[in-house]
């Protein structure tokens, strides 16, 4: 049985886009949808046919839906899926913050699987993504934050840090290191984030940061501290940070992928 | 749509792009003014158009404006000069000269290294046109004739073209080219030119007062239907892609050409686009596999000049041509999509012809147009 979240999300769904074709997955319920993408950005139209599965866990909307194709029309050497064919909708945080805003189903598949399919299509017919995509992993979580927070890489990180840490504290300099009072600077979304739904997700995205960078650079010696306006010059002082960290932090804020060479469309 | 509806549909949105018949005759008439005006000025010049008016292929460029210009390719080719006893700049500077000290032509000219442009604007919502002069003098010495024996004929209209930044000539035979795509598209052409000259005598009665004031240069056979909805494909397909490595229309018009030559008798426009469609299919293949293709040969990519020794397709990379055939492929998703129909179709219009047109098209549902969903931008991510 699907949880009560859930269900009312699987009701929601069945509401807007008809029967769904419903399947048991272990803690989540599975639906099969033909969906017919008919979406327009910047004036182009465009439209396809797509078979759906969507995967809901039970933790809904804590935890994030998955989406996935039962057709074949974005091919799975397209660079925004994963291994397991799941779409790569978006940045967590972002996805999480959608869903703490407005859990309805519906209303994310519109705003985030519309885009994602539309974005999809559109690249593989003329070879760019309409509004950029992110760069994968760490960059790109620093460049959603960036834009969440008007800021740059080194200052989301340091803003994000100070969320997971909890130590954030209106009296004292903001985190992202303008030297203004955290409350009369990024205070208040600081303080919406650590209200809601959304604090779990930006602390997941930290974790990522760091996961990766780990990976990559071990020990990370890189320890910014907490008030951040030094946090730049260190970076790029440390013998260690070498490129990946380098990458990630001095990466612009919107950055897009160059255009590829587009897929070949069957 | 069936596939009758299609073609129709076609042939209304080509018609849409295309030059009108007032414009058409304005240019005339102000092409033959330039020419008179330079006689009277002591310079000896025929004043001729070549490119896509004379060919029967011109095309409204993209624009989101109403006034957007259509630009026609005019020689002046000084007749008072050998291009043995001159320099490009004795070619140019003269005529260039003459019309900035005109007050009739001072203000509407510009120049750049290709050409000189003289810009008319009309009322209403025609638009304007641009006449691009390009000052030129016969070339006698190109003796190196072209690889298709019917085409050596045309030889004898090479030119040589003056640029403003250089003292070296340009070869090209603009003329011979438009004379070589009207004889292929004459046996297609033939048959239903009286009829299509009458139903344009009747149209723009306002224009031509009888049928016999109706030039060839406006008659639109269907291969010249489908040359300039491939053009605007073209334009709307590089547009989205937002790449200026567009292929250029003279390349369109001389593969349409070739083509021609197994394209039967009374085939219409949406049969022409899907033979041109499945070859450019078939020369990717064949590229793919190094053989010899009319796209491509020995990796080097190569489009002969039918009438002039050079490679049109000079310059070319692999991710240009990769681009052409992902346009023309894209083209055949388009035509498809018309034959389809609901939102399918709608948007398959649009890709061919571009939304303005297709709005301003009798067969525009608005129906079907209102219902896109809106998409909110969201950036796809993964994790590494």
């Amino acid at each position: 049985m699907i949880s009560s979240p859930a269900e009312k999300a699987a009701r929601d769904l069945i509401e807007a886009l008809g029967p769904l074709n419903l399947r048991e997955g272990a803690n989540r319920a599975i639906f099969d949808i033909p969906y017919t993408l008919d979406a327009e950005y910047g004036g182009i139209r465009i439209v396809e046919d797509f078979g759906l599965r969507i995967a809901i866990p039970d933790g809904y909307p804590l935890e994030l839906p998955q989406v996935s194709e039962t057709t074949d029309v974005i091919p799975r050497n397209y660079k925004h899926l994963y291994s397991n064919g799941s779409f790569c909708l978006g940045v967590n945080g972002e996805l999480g913050a959608a869903l703490s805003n407005d859990p309805s189903l519906p209303a994310f598949f519109d705003e985030f699987v519309v885009s994602y399919l539309y974005t999809a299509v559109f690249y593989l017919r003329y070879g760019r993504y309409p509004y950029g995509d992110r760069s994968h992993g760490a960059a790109g979580v620093l460049e959603y934050y960036s834009e969440l927070f008007g800021t740059n890489s080194p200052q989301a990180y340091t803003i994000m840090r100070s969320i997971a840490s909890g130590n954030y504290r209106g009296h004292l300099p903001c985190p992202c290191g303008s030297g203004i009072r955290g409350r009369n600077c990024h205070g208040k979304q600081i303080l919406g984030i650590l209200d809601s739904q959304m604090k779990k997700h930006v602390m997941a995205d930290f974790r990522l940061i760091e996961a990766e960078s780990e990976t990559w650079i071990s020990p990370w010696t890189f320890r910014p501290s907490d008030h951040g306006p030094s946090c730049t010059p260190r970076i790029f002082s440390s013998p260690v940070c070498s490129s990946l960290l380098a990458r990630i932090l001095t990466s612009s804020s919107s950055t897009s992928s160059p255009s590829p060479t587009p897929f070949q469309f069957r | 749509m069936n596939r009758r509806e299609v073609n129709k549909f076609l042939e209304s949105g080509a018609e849409k792009i295309d030059i009108t018949p007032s414009m058409h005759k304005e240019a005339v008439k102000h092409y033959n003014a330039i020419g008179n005006f330079l006689e009277d000025s002591g310079i000896s010049a025929n004043v001729i158009p070549c490119g896509s008016m004379v060919t029967g292929t011109p095309t409204r460029p993209l624009s989101d404006d109403e006034d957007s210009y259509f630009d026609i390719d005019i020689l002046v080719e000084r007749t008072d000069l050998e291009k043995g006893s001159c320099t490009p700049a004795d070619v140019r500077k003269p005529v260039e000269t003459l019309f900035r000290q005109s007050d009739r032509y001072a203000e509407k000219m510009e120049s750049c290294d290709e050409c000189i442009t003289i810009r008319y604007v009309l009322n209403g919502k025609e638009g304007g046109f641009r006449l691009d002069l390009d000052t030129c003098v016969g070339d006698s010495t190109c003796t190196e004739a072209p690889r298709a024996p019917e085409s050596q004929k045309h030889t004898e209209l090479s030119v040589a073209i003056a640029r403003n930044t250089t003292s070296e000539w340009l070869g090209s035979n603009p003329r011979g080219l438009c004379m070589w795509f009207l004889e292929k598209n004459e046996r297609l052409a033939a048959s239903g030119r009286q009829s299509r000259k009458e139903e344009l005598a009747k149209r723009h009665a306002d224009v031509y007062a009888s049928l016999d004031d109706v030039p060839d240069m406006m008659d639109r056979s269907p291969l010249q239907r489908a040359v300039q909805i491939a053009k605007r494909s073209r334009d709307e397909y590089y547009r989205r892609a937002d790449s200026n490595r567009v292929p250029a229309s003279c390349v369109l018009t001389v593969l349409f050409g070739i083509l021609s030559d197994i394209i039967p008798d009374g085939t219409d426009t949406l049969d022409i686009l899907t033979i041109f469609i499945n070859a450019a299919a078939r020369e990717q293949e064949k590229a793919a596999m190094g053989r010899k293709c009319l796209l491509g040969y020995e990796g080097n990519w190569n489009l002969e000049n039918p009438v002039y020794p050079e490679n049109m397709l000079d310059g070319w990379t692999d991710a240009d041509a990769d681009r052409f055939f992902l346009w023309a492929d894209d083209l055949k998703r388009c035509i498809y999509d018309l034959t389809a129909g609901g939102a399918r179709g709608e948007a398959g219009k649009e890709a061919i012809f571009g939304k303005k047109v297709v709005r301003s098209l009798a067969a525009f549902s608005p129906a079907a147009a209102s219902s896109p969903h809106h998409v909110v931008p969201k950036k796809p991510w993964r994790t590494i």
